[in-house]
Order: structure tokens, then sequence, then C-alpha cells
């Protein structure tokens, strides 16, 4: 091979990837016994890779425990020196709890000052509490939705056989009381959701107990039995729409408060109530199915 | 009744919610795409005029979220640098999305699809929350939808690694946010307030009067230390390489370019809103973010060197540059945070046009991602060649483009410090590293291999895939653009950071 | 010191739980025990959290038609706090548990140290 009729960039080239041929003797020697980096490195590569793991692992847990126990220490040390448990005097009890404790019910029209502040006063909290319900039912069927990167045949064929059973021996105890219990569970979570601004409750109690509910019915009747009340397209939907008008509401009401413009108030809390109720016992239900089956 | 301009923010964050619930209607993965693009569009406008009106103004101001005025309700603050960093995350995040667009739709099953752009939006509502928040519960509920939708982004790819990769950045996230949390509660029991101005006046008057002195350093550092973790400062990053690097390279290049600083941009705001400088300097907070971030320069650039896999490369040198940050706020000084939040626009800018241009080059080179197999393979793609080696170069610190600029003025801020001598050697010495490790990337993407290893890698790649890709080419031209932009006019950038630090 | 200990009985109740928890997050090598020390660490917060409120002899925070003394309820703001939190904290766990059960029908192990390794023979 020779060096005439290459351009510069081309001998740059072979240059870098050590494939150049030197012109005199003695450079080509020395170029010869240097060693050639690029074929090695594979098995060389993985054994070197092993090894920092291996050390990795076991420095570890020492670094994990030295650290971890510093900082309990630290905690320990710290929480002697806070205000004592209880006293009325503490600077926690400031004029802002004082301020929801007087004026809840005038301003909000909650009597539970707990709801009426997380739904109103901190409702912004809220808003993004829910979001973040709403992101894990949707990771969670990102991660268990059956498709074809997370479903083998074995799975598949588990599923048919527990259906199979489930038709031919139904389990009479759990369906009789199934039956019992369900409509005085749904009684129970509207009156949590529409009692839930004057007494302990609200959305997320109230939410929690209608989802249990469909847990409940689709354990005892089968998945296919609930799936026919309650498909795909309507799950979405009530879930969507339970943050939709969550959403909606309180950006009328953020927008309106900002601006100094007076708004009725009493049906946004209950819309509010009702939407994050909707929204937990749709992520409640969520959770279960996707666990239970991986699909809807 | 306010001018309209004020409540631009929250509408930014309402739109970004409110497109993300959409996108779960929408099960069609090219629409909710368009609807994701369409989002940052408009909330990058929208933060731009918020920016005009600002800094023309020269205001900040408070936004009650609802009719009760603070310290009874939830409420937002914005100011210039509000407005900018907003402005920069919703531009960086369409980009990102844009340039890694082909990837994505190769990378993720089409019945995901939709879901993924659930968590891109909700991503960004988090975010820009995390920017406004004027409170702290706010900012831990936020922090915790920024988690979740990260990680959903980094498992997206589904498989084997991603998975492994997500639970070690969930679990370190969730330490991160646990330490945050009580670290909150532990102000919350001696200040009683979570809205940051009278959280401000309470710790002022605290740290004055000698009281809790013990509890009120400790949470300060827990809060510190929970959104290090967060935001990969150095002993903590372990999770960062295989994380950002396995991921599909929209995914990559938004965790990179924005998640990190969100978490960031929260510390600048505690730092320079609640605790003020004087007081972070006081109990030694800041030489601790010093040391780490000198430390995370060094040592991120040596894991960058030994890597051969071209995104994890990537990957740890976001923690060198991390460093950086972390080593601006350690300054304790305003100068400094300027610095800082001038590099976080550098590294928001450079590092996704790296993660779109590698993964280009790996698609148009048979999905290979080793230095070894992409020899060559800018040829294949000019656009995203020369993309890799201006984000390289700036990355480096290469004069005119905005790495030299955020370099520059560290190190101008590191001046006045009593650390000066070491700071300037270790950005020398990490300006040496990155050299190392960036330039052998440049020539071994432009140097053609020898014909017979080239056509084994030509087998892999399908025709389709070197089409000319119009969104990538787009996407890695106004990065570049951006590039230049803070390299070039970067006066009048640091100028609104600057007047945006002074009105906190 | 015990003086301090029982006025604040809450607080270092939640630290020893707290410290139990990032225990077994940081060490245990099975990713379920992992998630178990999670939700302690974060009960352990919502104790802390929840035991701000208190104040000795107040009842819960539900103020009765024409009765608005403050001095009669407890401090409703951590109750509040830690209805948010405990939300936040379940949607957590539901997301890391959903992982670990695909991670296990991938790999067949839950055990860190075996997944890691073999991550990374899979990606040579």
């Amino acid at each position: 091979m020779s060096d005439r009729g290459k351009s510069g960039w081309k001998r740059f080239a072979e240059w870098v990837n050590g494939d150049s041929v030197a012109r005199d003797p003695t450079t080509q020697y020395v170029m010869n016994r240097r060693p050639v980096r690029a074929h090695a490195p594979q098995e060389f590569h993985e054994e070197r890779e092993r090894l920092r793991l291996k050390k990795f692992l076991g420095l570890y847990p020492l670094a994990a425990s030295f650290l971890c126990l510093t900082l309990i220490t630290i905690l320990f040390v710290t929480v002697l020196c806070i205000p004592p448990f209880g006293q009325p005097g503490n600077p926690t009890n400031n004029e802002v709890s004082r301020h929801y404790l007087e004026y809840t019910e005038q301003e909000t029209g909650a009597t539970n000052a707990v709801t009426g502040m997380i739904l109103s006063y901190r409702g912004f909290d809220t808003l993004g509490e829910s979001c973040v319900l709403f992101l894990a039912v949707s990771s969670v069927m990102m991660l268990l939705q059956r498709d074809r990167n997370n479903t083998d045949q074995r799975t598949l064929h588990r599923l048919r056989r527990e259906d199979a059973i489930e038709r031919t021996h139904p389990d009479n105890i759990l369906r009789k009381s199934a039956k019992l219990l369900s409509p005085f569970i749904l009684l129970f979570a509207l009156y949590v959701l529409f009692n839930g601004e004057t007494s302990p409750g609200g959305g997320f109690s109230g939410g929690a107990i209608l989802g249990g509910g469909l847990i409940l019915y689709s354990a005892a009747y089968g998945p296919e039995q609930l799936s026919r009340l309650l498909s795909r397209s309507l799950y979405d939907g009530v879930r969507i729409m339970g943050l939709m008008a969550y959403a909606l509401t309180y950006g009328i009401f953020i927008f309106a408060g900002a601006n100094g413009i007076t708004v009725e108030m009493e049906w946004m809390m209950t819309v509010i109530d009702l939407a994050v109720g909707l929204v937990v016992a749709c992520t409640i239900y969520g959770f279960y199915t996707m666990f239970q089956r991986g699909k809807l | 009744m306010r001018p309209l301009y004020e409540n631009l923010p929250f509408i930014c964050m309402f739109i970004a919610i409110v497109c993300g619930v959409l996108s779960a209607v929408i099960r069609d993965g090219q629409k909710a795409y368009r609807l994701a693009l369409t989002m940052t569009a408009a909330i990058a406008v929208l933060s731009a005029i918020l920016l005009y009106c600002l800094y023309t103004e020269n205001v900040s101001f408070v936004y009650s979220m609802g009719r009760f005025a603070a310290p009874y309700g939830n409420a937002i603050k914005a100011g210039p640098l509000q407005a900018l960093m907003a402005t920069a995350f919703a531009i960086v995040m369409g980009l990102s999305l844009l340039g890694g667009g082909q990837s994505l739709f190769h990378d993720i099953l089409p019945e995901k699809q939709g879901l993924y752009f659930v968590m891109t939006d909700l991503l960004l509502a988090g975010l820009l929350a995390l920017v406004y928040t004027n409170d702290m519960f706010t900012g831990y509920v936020f922090i915790e939808i920024t988690t979740i939708a990260a990680c959903a982004l980094v498992m997206a790819k589904d498989t084997g690694p991603n998975l492994i990769a997500t639970i070690r950045y969930l679990f370190m996230s969730l330490l991160g946010s646990g330490l945050f949390l009580i670290g909150l509660t532990l102000l919350n029991s001696i200040t009683g307030y979570l809205l940051m101005e009278p959280l401000a006046k309470a710790v002022a008057i605290l740290a004055e009067l000698g009281q809790y002195h013990r509890p009120l350093i400790v949470s300060i550092g827990l809060m510190v230390v929970g959104l290090g973790i967060k935001g990969a400062m150095f002993p903590f990053h372990l999770w960062l390489p295989d994380a950002h690097g396995g991921a599909t390279t929209s995914s990559s290049a938004i965790l990179s370019g924005l998640v990190l600083k969100g978490y960031i941009m929260l510390l600048i705001t505690l730092m320079t809103r609640v605790f003020g400088l004087e007081l972070t300097r006081e109990v030694g907070v800041s030489n601790i973010l010093l040391t780490l971030g000198l430390l995370g320069m060094i040592f991120g650039s040596l894991a960058a060197m030994r890597e051969y896999h071209v995104k994890r490369m990537l990957a740890n040198s976001s923690v060198a540059q991390i460093g950086y940050i972390f080593m601006g706020l350690g300054l304790g000084t305003e100068a400094g945070i300027a610095a800082a939040c001038f590099h976080i626009l550098v590294h928001a800018t450079c590092k996704p046009l790296l993660f779109i241009c590698a993964g280009r080059l790996s698609t148009v080179s048979g999905h290979h991602r080793s230095l070894k197999n992409l020899r060559g393979s800018a040829y294949r793609d000019v656009a995203a060649g020369v993309g890799f080696t201006v984000g390289a170069l700036s990355m480096i610190g290469i004069p005119l483009l905005g790495g030299f600029v955020s370099k520059l003025y560290l190190s101008e801020a590191a001046l006045d410090s009593p650390f000066m001598a070491v700071v300037l050697l270790t950005i020398a010495a990490s300006t040496v590293l990155n050299a190392l490790y960036y330039v052998p990337a440049i020539l071994a993407i432009w140097v053609r291999p020898p014909w017979e290893e080239a056509r084994i890698i030509l087998l892999d790649v399908k025709p389709e895939e070197t089409r000319f890709d119009r969104l990538f080419f787009f996407a890695a031209a106004v990065f570049i653009c951006l590039i230049f932009l803070l390299g070039i006019v970067y006066h009048p950038i640091l100028n609104i950071i600057r007047v945006g630090i002074q009105l906190m | 010191m015990l003086e301090a200990i029982s006025q604040n009985r809450f607080a270092v109740v939640a630290v020893i739980l707290f410290g139990i928890g990032l225990l077994n997050m940081m060490l245990q090598q099975n990713l379920l025990k992992k998630v178990i020390g999670f939700s302690i660490m974060d009960s352990a917060v919502f104790l802390l959290l929840a035991s701000l409120g208190y104040i000795e002899g107040h009842g819960a925070p539900i103020v009765e038609e024409g009765n608005v003394n403050a001095s009669l309820y407890i401090n409703p703001i951590p109750s509040g706090l830690v209805l948010t939190g405990i939300v936040v904290s379940i949607s957590v766990t539901a997301f890391s548990l959903a992982l670990i059960q695909r991670i296990y029908r991938h790999y067949g192990t839950i055990e860190l140290t075996e997944l890691l390794e073999r991550a990374k023979k899979e990606e040579d």
C-alpha cells in the first residue's frame, strides 16, 4: 500500500484507526510492537466490568450503612430539640391554623377544617395529588397492560384456567356475601362522598370505599361480569372525566379567585369532592385489575 | 383585577395538565405526539411573553392560587428568572421530542405511545410548578409528580436492563424525596409556615435569635441533600448512567436536559428565597455543595472516559456538568448562582442536542451504540454529525459556543471565593478531561472505518431508517442556533438572570 | 435526656421507624423488602408530621355550629398534609410493585445483586 494518491484526511483517518502503514521501517517496527487496542477489549472489558460490579457490591453496604447510621443519629439528636409534643404554644399553632379553624365554614362552606383546607385553601396541592394518582395508574398500565413484551403463553394459559374454574365452580359464599354487601358499600361510599364536607371523609375516603366495592364485586362475579358493566372505554371515560372536571373547576376557581372575580363556591366544592372521589375509585380499581389480570 | 400577563404562569401549568389528561384519551400515538408538540410550543410562546413583560417592567409578582391571600392559600411567584427557565424548559422539551421522534416510535409499542405523552406532558407541568412554586409543600407534591413521570419515561422502552435502571432510579429518587419531606417537616415544626415568604421571615428570626439552631441546620441540610440526590450530586449519582443511557433518545434528552434542572431550580429558590445566601454560607451547606460539585466534575469525567457506549458516556458527562452547577451554587454568592443558572441553560441545550444526535447516529448505524460501531456514521447523516460536534465542542468550552461563556463566568465568580485556587484548577482539569473523551468521540464519528467493518455494520441498517428525517434536522438546527446564541449574545441573557436573582 | 425523650416521644419513635425503614431500603437486596422499607420510612415521616398538629386535650377539627373557638380544636394543617403525603406514597408504592412484577416476569428473580449482573451481561 503506498501513500501516494491518498488525501491527507484519509491518512489522518487511518492514523486514528491505527491502520496506517508507516513510511520508514523503523516506525513500522515500533508500530507493530505497539499493542493494538481495538482487538482485545471484548473479554477484557467484560472482566473489568464484572470486577467493578463486585467491588461496588462489596463497598456499597459499608458506605450505605455508615451514611444511614450517621443520618439516624443526627435525626435523633435533632428531634430532641424540636418543640415539645402537644403544647398549644408551639410554633406550628400560629395564625394560619387559627384562621383555618375560625373561617373555614364562613369562607368555604365546609365544617371540617381539614377538608376545607385541602379542597380550597391548599387546593393546588390536592390537584397535584390527583395528578400523582392519575400518573400512577397510567404508569402501572404502561407496565402491566398485556402486550407482546410482557405476556407469554403460560400467563395466558393460567388466566384461561382460572376463568374456567370460576365458571364451573363459583364461590357461593363469596357471591352471596358480595350480593348482600355491595349495595351497602355503595350506599356508604356515596354517603361519605357527599357528607365529606361536614364530617371526616370526603373525596378520598369515599372514593376508596367505592373502589373497594368494585374490587369485591369483581372478585365475586369475575372480571368479565364486571367488564360488561364497566368496559375499558367507560372506565377510561370516568377516570379522565373525573380529573378533567376537577382540573377545569379548579382552574375557574383559581382564575376567578386570583383576579378578584366573585363566583359561587358551594357547587365547586361539591364538584371537586365528587371528582376526587371518582379519580380515587378508578385508581384503586385500576391497580387491582392491572395487577390481577393485566387488562380491564 | 390584575394585569393579564400575571395569569400566564398558572395558564401554562394548567395547559400542561389538561393536555396530559387528554393524551390518555387519545390512544393514537401520533395524535398525542402532535398535541404534546403544540402544547410545548404554546407554553414556550406564553412564557416568552411573560418573560418580556417581566423583564421590561423589572418586577416579580406573587399569584395566589385561589382567592385566599398568603399565607392562607397556595401561591406561586414569577420573576424574570422563572420565566426564562420556563421558556427554556418548554423549548427544550419540544425539541427533544421532535429530535427523538423517530426512535421513540420505534422503541415504544404502539398501544403504549399515548401513555408516554401523558408522562411528558405532566412532567412539563411538574417542572413548571417546581420553577414557579412559592410553597414548600406544593414543591414536594410536584417533586413526586416529576419523579413518577421521569421514571415512566425511563422504563418506556421496556427492556430488561431498562426496568432495572428504572427501579434503581426510583429508589434513589424516593430516598431523596423522603429526606426532603422529613426536612420540610422539621422546618415546619420550628417555624409553622409552608409558604416561602413568611417562612423566610421566621427562619431569619430563628437564625438571629439562635433559637432551635440544631433543627434549623439539620432541616436545611436534609432538604439540600434530598434535592441533591434527585439532582445527581456526586456521590449519589450512581443511578444516573444506566437510567439516562438506557432510555429511548427523547427520554434521555429530557431527563438529562430538564428533570435534573427542575430540582436544581427548586434548590436555588430555597437558597435564595427561603434560607438566604448568608445563612447557607454560615451553616456550611455552601461548602458541602462546593466540595461535592468539584468532586463530581472530576469523577463524572473520569467515569465518562471509561465508557464505550455512547449514550452512557453522555450520561456520565452529565454528572460532571451537574457538578459545575453545584459548584456555582456552592460559591454562595449571587455571581456564582447567576453563573450556575447560565450553565443550566447551556447544559439544557447541549446535552439534549448530543443525545438526539447520538440517537440519530445509532439509528442510521443499525441501532448499534458502542462508539466503535459508530465510526464514520456522521457521513450517513451529516446533520447529526455536525450537531454532535457542536454540542461536544460546547461542552468542552470552545469560544463562541455556550459552554465557554458559562465556564468563564463560573471562573469569574470563583475569584472572590476563598477557595479560588482549588476551583480554578478543578475547572481547568475538568476541561482537559472533557476534551479527553469528547474529542475521540468526535473523531470516531467522522473517521471512516475500514471497508470490511463498515460492511458488517451496514448489513444491520434498514434503508427506510436512513432517510432524511425532517423533524430531527429542524430540532438539531434549532439547538445549534441556541448554542451559538448562548455563546455570542450571552450578555442580555446573563442580565435577565441577574435581575431575576435580585427579584427572587 | 429522658425528659427530652418523653417530651418528644412521637418524634423519637418516628425517627426509630425512619431508621428501620431507611436501613431496610438501602441494605436489603430483595426488591420487595426495599419497597417495604420505603413504606415504613414514609409512614415514620407521616407519624412525625401528624404529631406536630396534636394539641393535648383538643378535639378533632370539625367546627361545630356557632362554636368557632379555635382553642377547642387541634391544628388541621398537618392532618391535611399527611393526607396528601399518604396518597403520594400509595401511588409510588403501586408503581414500584408493578415494576417489580415486570422484573420478576423478565428475569425470574428479584435479588438486586443477581439482577445487576444479569443486566450487565445482557447489555454487552
